[in-house]
């Protein structure tokens, strides 16, 4: 259905496609500034730290950070709580939504008002506090999984999606002698991987950008994650991680690229696990707004 | 008799209570408890005594709370800042959402919905990094530009009067690409004989745009623009905090950053978990009012 394109329809679409083009500009440049900056030569760097394409390309500054101890370790606890955390958010979200789908759960309303109301009202950052301290958590890893079993608008999500299926395949498994468990473990899940993946990439995002966290409750740097490092070298401006870099003045780095590899670091896994789950998210997204 | 039955019932679906007791030990442990650990606000809490031995104190520390300009000054920061947000940062989802829906190539449309959904996924840890370089007074990119058009530098990270649209700036250019999808959502189910119908009677894609599409997703403009008041005075606690410093706190300082700094790092916690009641219960009733309002413009609750 091809239109005539009127005079002002071609100044309509000219003037959008400069102004979207503008807007994702604006939206990419402090990456790839941050990228510019992290793979600077010394020698380039102090004559500007500005360039929109870098002449000269050194990795120093990544060669120094994965060879840092602390980032290294800092890393495997990222990876570790977000693996961990996706598996376990998942799996106790998943069985919750899938019981509360049932009708006759026995005191199904009542539960679903348990639920609900904690979105209404919380015991707020204090008593949070003082109960992880009772809980003897400070200090331990754990903390960073632990309490991060359900998160309620994910679970009305996951309820919504899967009170979607059709009956029919679960009523076909009952009548062929399958309990609960087999329809759970065997149709419901495996009927629902693209809701769970786009789920499972939000609570990634949660647990890897966790920073809060460890800073109320894991006091010793060796225990940080990779989000609590970041913040303490990019916002608390801690030179102890970047000042090793410039030993040698003739092999020096500067402290902005090393800053610089460690941020790319934090966000690389982000950027290229998201776009594959993108077309999923759009979809999840839209069910649970629409529906809860 | 029916009791009977309902345990029966109860008994014959145990497994469902086992696939949801993960859940429930969830929810009593890590929201119930702490609920009940409110009570510290109304009792002089000592670390070594714990909530149950703390002695009562009726209202005091609210008293002692409304007596403080501190905390009137946070409270009001809170509103105006989400105020602001809610002025500048609102329309910014929609407009860039109707004009996306303009672009024909659909090549060019999902690249540009990929990058500008991207930011919502960086931490604000990371995003102030980015701010804070930019910004710096020594070789930030911002200042150079303006120093090359002949200004004078600004230190902005220490300018109070600069703070709140700091803070909307960077709101809305990490939050406004995603709050796009949403309205994706509702434009993508507008009937196309509307566009044709507009189309016959001369409307050109301007004025389909206003006299067609913004009017099918009104209402979730206007559920959006409530849920929006629903949290006026909650959030923004992971980008004040990575941005501020002392020099912004007249203007910069809110409910969360003011809580955690009493309560953890002064050690006030009684005091702080006053804030935190006081907190919850405003919310609930913006809550609950927003909840209200939502149910009488579309039928439907939020909740």
């Amino acid at each position: 259905m091809k239109m005539k394109r009127t005079a002002s329809g071609i100044v309509f679409d000219g003037f959008n496609y400069s102004l979207m083009v503008l807007i994702a500009f604006l939206t990419l440049y402090p990456f790839w500034h941050l990228l510019v900056q992290s793979v600077l030569p010394y020698e380039e760097a102090i004559k500007s730290n500005f360039y929109l394409i870098p002449r000269k390309v050194t990795f120093e500054a990544y060669q120094y950070v994965f060879t840092n101890f602390q980032f290294f370790r800092s890393l495997v606890i990222s990876v570790g709580v977000t693996v961990l955390g996706i598996l376990y958010q998942l799996l106790i979200t998943c069985m919750a939504a899938y019981s509360l789908t049932k009708k006759n759960l026995p005191g199904r309303n009542f539960l679903l008002f348990f639920i609900v109301f904690t979105m209404f009202f919380g015991g707020g950052l204090i008593p949070y506090y003082l109960l992880i301290k009772n809980l003897n958590l400070v200090g331990s890893l754990w903390v960073m999984v632990l309490p991060f079993a359900v998160n309620t608008f994910y679970l009305i999500i996951v309820k919504t999606s899967f009170s979607s299926l059709p009956v029919e395949l679960e009523e076909a498994a009952f009548i062929d002698g399958a309990g609960y468990y087999r329809c759970f473990f065997r149709i419901v899940l495996p009927l629902s991987i693209p809701m769970l993946s786009t789920i499972g990439l939000f609570i990634a995002v949660g647990q890897w950008n966790n920073w809060f966290t460890p800073m109320l409750f894991l006091n010793e740097r060796q225990d940080w994650p990779l989000a609590l490092l970041l913040r303490d070298i990019l916002v608390v401006n801690n030179t102890d991680f970047v000042r090793n870099g410039g030993m040698q003045p003739q092999r020096q780095l500067l402290s902005n690229s090393i800053k610089a590899a460690v941020a790319i670091v934090s966000i690389l896994p982000i950027v290229a696990v998201y776009p594959f789950i993108q077309k999923y998210f759009v979809k999840g997204v839209m069910i649970g707004a629409v529906k809860s | 008799m029916k009791e009977q039955s309902a345990m029966k019932l109860a008994w014959k679906n145990r497994a469902l209570y086992v696939l949801l007791a993960p859940a429930i030990v969830f929810y009593v442990v890590f929201c119930y408890i702490p609920m009940y650990g409110i009570t510290i606000a109304f009792k002089d809490f000592m670390l070594s005594k714990g909530v149950l031995a703390s002695p009562w104190v009726g209202f005091d520390h609210f008293q002692t709370l409304f007596a403080l300009d501190k905390f009137w000054s946070v409270f009001y920061n809170t509103f105006y800042i989400n105020l602001l947000k809610i002025v500048w940062g609102f329309p910014a989802p929609l407009i860039l959402a109707l004009l996306l829906n303009e672009v024909r190539r659909m090549v060019f449309k999902r690249t540009v919905q990929t990058i500008i959904y991207l930011p919502y996924f960086i931490s604000w840890v990371t995003i102030a990094g980015i701010v804070t370089a930019f910004l710096s007074v020594e070789d930030g990119l911002v200042n150079k530009i303006i120093l090359s058009f002949g200004g004078e530098k600004v230190n902005f990270l220490m300018r109070s009067d600069l703070f709140r649209p700091l803070l909307v700036v960077t709101s809305i250019w990490k939050e406004a690409g995603w709050g796009t999808i949403i309205y994706f959502a509702a434009i993508s189910s507008v009937p196309p004989e509307l566009y044709e119908a507009a189309k016959i009677d001369g409307a050109n894609r301007w004025k389909q745009m206003l006299h067609v599409t913004l009017p099918w997703i009104a209402p979730t403009i206007s559920i959006l623009l409530i849920l929006n008041f629903g949290s006026m005075m909650t959030g923004g606690f992971d980008q004040v905090f990575n941005l501020y410093n002392l020099a912004v706190y007249e203007t910069g300082d809110v409910i969360d950053t003011y809580m955690y700094r009493t309560g953890l790092v002064e050690g006030k916690f009684s005091l702080a978990a006053a804030v935190g009641l006081l907190l919850n219960i405003i919310n609930f009733i913006l809550l609950v009012t927003v909840d209200r309002i939502s149910k009488k413009i579309n039928g439907t609750g939020i909740y």
